[in-house]
């Protein structure tokens, strides 16, 4: 277990390595969340007098737009990193199960979205003045949930898709109605949040945690049945 | 576990069905089953025109539920042969699963269409409006998309292999995906009433329409199947010759094919 | 609207949509059948196999 354990984290090791030394995707992601965000802006436009022009229920929906569209790019750019190379085909020699290497390139998805979120969230919150300040918490923890089953199946995707032509908008279209029932959950969560007195809804933690765990046992199981170099 | 890739892995039904006799009974049987699914569908006409009672609250528009309900029903039944055929490709790995797949996805995605619009009309007639994000009008626009993807996406790869596995993980996920989106809509406010009372003549209207509605559902899989693999043996003849029918049951039976 | 039209509405395109669908099926695996022997089906195909073809024969002495 502690082999495995270690063996990802060389894994997780080598591709932020790589990714710091290049810093190629990061900032492909980070780029297209911004124009996402400020696409979004000009279209809503300026409050005016009213004072705030977007509520949390909607900030919800700007949020995952952007990190949807930057997350299914951070997939694809860190899939295409082992396929430079032959890099893939070294890896698949190296006597690591490939579940290992799922999960590995899951928490390294995942280090990157969670990168985009810390740069994008604070400027929708500028740009859209949401009143986040009152839920922190509550929003990290529906963040987080909605963000591990979104990676797990986009990584699980990426993988799949990555010797086809399979790639840009069309992994965008394979991933995102799978990943519907977060975004369902996510918003309506958010809604009862904003509502005056609105509380963390259980049922919804439930149901992300559930969408969580079907996401990691279906990619975990099938992950060496997709992974072709 | 054999991962023996065959690309024209014959079913089956094919294996069975070699000798030109049996060909020709079956070929009955399907005219026999189209036949009757055509004059089932007549007779639920009538029983819904001649028979079944007008609802006293809702009025003529309450009818649209003997179709909206055995369609929605037969939907989840063919998404869940997408789901078996998708496990059954990526456990055994020959194609004739995959072209299961292909033709139930596609009679999913039209069952869940004729689901939206029956829905649509009823929401126009009792609601004043053709859509809002009602739990169930959510429910079932995700399931259309789901599938629909699902056979927008396949064209698109152009290794058959590649195509069948990864349309094998979606098809999986995406099944699994239903009944998360089933509570998730749950928590979208319902104004709505939930519960319809059925009078026992409106219960037996609603049972009369289940057989046809579900045996259309599964002739249009056969049928679209059926199509599936002509096409795709044809293809693997254009390419290279394709093992003899004897070679076929030989394989089938040592594959062991449910 | 009615009521009533909308329930005939509903009903039509429901129908039609469901039956159009599998009148379009039978055809095409109709007309896939009837497709000149060669390359459709295993049957057809290894009885063109055992028949000398035109080429062979214009290429044999």
């Amino acid at each position: 277990m502690t082999t495995t354990l270690g063996r990802i984290m060389l894994l997780v090791a080598k591709d932020l390595r790589i990714e710091a030394r290049g810093r190629q995707t990061i900032a492909i992601v980070l780029v297209l969340g911004i124009l996402i965000i400020v696409v979004l802006g000009i279209g809503f436009g300026s409050p005016g007098s009213s004072g705030q022009p977007v509520t949390g229920f909607q900030a919800t929906a700007i949020l995952w737009v952007a990190y949807f569209f930057g997350g299914v790019l951070c997939f694809e750019k860190t899939m295409d990193v082992e396929r430079r190379d032959d890099a893939l085909a070294g890896l698949l020699m190296t006597p690591v199960d490939r579940g290992a290497i799922y999960v590995a390139k899951l928490l390294t998805n995942l280090t990157l979205i969670a990168g985009l979120t810390i740069v994008i969230t604070p400027l929708a919150v500028m740009f859209f003045r949401f009143d986040l300040a009152g839920h922190a918490g509550a929003f990290v923890a529906i963040l987080a949930l909605g963000m591990v089953g979104f990676a797990a199946i986009g990584t699980l995707f990426a993988a799949a898709a990555s010797s086809t032509r399979l790639q840009g908008g069309l992994l965008a279209m394979l991933v995102f109605p799978l990943c519907l029932p977060v975004v369902i959950v996510s918003t309506q969560m958010m809604r009862e949040l904003f509502l005056p007195g609105g509380q963390l809804s259980m049922p919804g933690l439930a149901l992300l945690a559930g969408f969580d765990l079907m996401a990691l046992t279906v990619g975990w199981l099938v992950f060496e049945q997709v992974l072709e170099p | 576990m054999n991962r023996t890739p065959t690309l024209t892995g014959h079913g089956p039904w094919n294996a069975r069905w070699g000798t030109v006799g049996m060909q020709r009974l079956s070929a009955h049987l399907v005219r026999a089953y189209w036949l009757v699914t055509a004059a089932l569908f007549v007779a639920v006409i009538l029983m819904l025109v001649l028979y079944t009672p007008v609802d006293r609250g809702m009025g003529p528009v309450q009818k649209i539920f003997y179709l909206h309900l055995p369609v929605a029903i037969s939907g989840f039944l063919a998404a869940f042969v997408v789901f078996i055929a998708s496990v059954g490709y990526l456990w055994s790995r020959s194609m004739w699963w995959d072209d299961l797949a292909a033709a139930a996805g596609k009679v999913a995605v039209l069952y869940c269409a004729v689901i939206l619009l029956t829905g649509m009309f009823w929401g126009r007639s009792a609601w004043g409006v053709w859509w809002t994000w009602s739990p169930r009008l959510t429910f079932s626009l995700v399931l259309f998309l789901l599938y629909a993807v699902y056979v927008l996406i396949r064209p698109t790869i152009d290794s058959a292999e590649r195509r069948a596995v990864i349309c094998a993980v979606y098809g999986i996920i995406a099944f699994l995906d239903v009944p998360l989106v089933y509570l998730s809509v749950r928590l979208i406010p319902d104004i709505h009433p939930s519960s319809i009372s059925l009078e026992p003549a409106m219960r037996l209207s609603l049972l009369a329409w289940f057989p046809p509605v579900v045996m259309l559902m599964a002739g249009m899989i056969g049928t679209r199947y059926a199509l599936n693999r002509r096409l795709r043996s044809a293809e693997a003849g254009r390419f290279s010759e394709a093992p003899s029918a004897g070679a076929a049951i030989r394989v089938s039976a040592a594959g062991g094919h449910p | 609207m009615t009521g009533q039209a909308y329930l005939l509405l509903a009903y039509i395109i429901g129908l039609s949509l469901l039956w159009g669908y599998a009148a379009a099926l039978l055809l095409s695996l109709r007309a896939a059948r009837q497709r000149p022997p060669g390359a459709v089906d295993g049957e057809s195909r290894r009885q063109s196999a055992r028949a000398p073809s035109i080429t062979q024969e214009r290429t044999a002495p």
